[in-house]
This record gives structure tokens, C-alpha cells and sequence, in this order.
């Protein structure tokens, strides 16, 4: 990965707006701190964008 | 009295949320002390044993409770089973200690928990038998048998 990139999710009670700089981005935290929320989200964004790309252009290359 | 194994531990639930999603009961949830634990952690109010109301989620089912309050409901009614309580954060701690003040359990660790700086508690590490009694004590130990632990 190249550069900075700004991940921003959320939804109507919650959202994430954070800056990931490297390859590998560990995110860690409190037990009920929100990490499993916001990978949820972002499976959630890759599915749906994934879909959304097969169903224009066959599949991911 | 709570007891500690670090490592690898060949009969210890590893994945504690598939454990919990396909084991729980509902009754589980009607304990004073699992409330607290819920509201504490995940700071959430228990409205019945299948519904949990939670202020980002809405009203949620056991099963989207956080990992770490799932395995401190298995510590709690299933004391015969060993967890491995590393899918719990630090903020579990203190749980983990009232959990063992009331009942005998057993839990794996992988990692070095903090139980907390001036916490003064009683734990025996059943690696190698001892009992400690401060993070001071503990961690030298824990160290050592970390350590061990082999690299996958």
C-alpha cells in the first residue's frame, strides 16, 4: 500500500473516521471497544462493492 | 480461587465466540453479576436472556455481545471448562478476579493480562504451581512461561 489512506464507516449511532498509513494496520482495543463493529462495516462495504462490481464487470482480477 | 495456564493448552476452548454462539443459555444472563459485566464492559442493559439493549447496536441477541464478555460468561457457568480468556482486553480483568473470589475456575492466557498495577489478588499459575499475588509477582512468571510457548 501506497501513501496515506482516510477510512471513514458509520452508520446512524456510530462512526469511524481514521487514517491508516502502512501495509499492516493492527487495531486493538478494550473488549467492547468497537473493533469487531467496524471490520463488520467494512466486510459489510467489500461485499456490497464487491457485488455491485461482478455484477458489472464479471468478477475481481 | 482463580487458576492461570499459560500457553498452548490442548484441552482449553480456543474459540470462545463459536463456543459461546452454539452453547449459551439464556438463563445465564438473569445473574446480578453478568448485568454488571455487560453494563460494564460493553455497556449494555440485559432486558431479557435472548435481548440485550445496546446504545450503538440497538437491541441485540447474546451472540453480538463483545468476545471478551462472552468468555467471561463461560468462565462464569461453565467453571469445569478451561477458556482461553486471551479474547478478553484488559477492561476484563477486574471480572476475571470476581469471577474467582466466588467460584474455583481454570483460564488459559497466551498473553501477559494485566490484572493491574496496584491490585493486590491470589492466583495460582498452574504451570509450574505457583501463587502470586501482585502483578510484581506475576509477571516474571507469566514471562517465563510465555516464553515457552511454542511459535506456530
Amino acid at each position: 500500500m501506497k501513501g496515506s489512506h482516510r477510512i471513514i464507516v458509520e452508520s446512524r449511532k456510530v462512526k469511524y473516521d481514521f487514517v491508516i498509513h502502512r501495509n499492516i494496520t493492527i487495531i486493538t482495543g478494550d473488549s467492547g471497544s468497537g473493533k469487531t463493529v467496524l471490520i463488520d462495516f467494512i466486510y459489510s462495504m467489500m461485499e456490497s462493492a464487491h457485488k455491485k462490481f461482478r455484477r458489472k464487470h464479471g468478477s475481481f482480477k | 480461587m482463580l487458576n492461570i495456564i499459560y500457553g498452548d493448552v490442548k484441552n482449553s476452548i480456543y474459540n470462545t465466540n463459536v463456543y459461546f454462539k452454539n452453547s449459551y443459555e439464556p438463563e445465564w444472563l438473569d445473574a446480578e453479576l453478568a448485568k454488571k459485566m455487560i453494563k460494564d464492559i460493553d455497556d449494555s442493559e440485559v432486558l431479557s436472556g435472548e435481548c440485550i439493549n445496546s446504545p450503538v447496536l440497538g437491541q441485540i441477541p447474546p451472540e453480538r455481545l463483545s468476545g471478551g464478555v462472552k468468555t467471561l460468561l463461560l468462565i462464569l457457568n461453565e467453571p469445569d471448562r478451561i477458556f482461553n480468556a486471551s479474547t478478553c482486553g484488559d477492561n476484563c480483568a477486574k471480572w476475571i478476579l470476581e469471577i474467582g473470589r466466588i467460584k474455583d475456575v481454570t483460564i488459559n492466557l497466551r498473553h501477559m493480562m494485566s490484572f493491574g498495577k496496584d491490585t493486590k489478588f491470589e492466583i495460582k499459575v498452574q504451570n509450574g504451581g505457583e501463587t502470586v499475588h501482585s502483578m510484581k509477582e506475576l509477571v516474571p512468571i507469566a514471562n517465563k512461561y510465555l516464553n515457552e510457548m511454542k511459535q506456530e
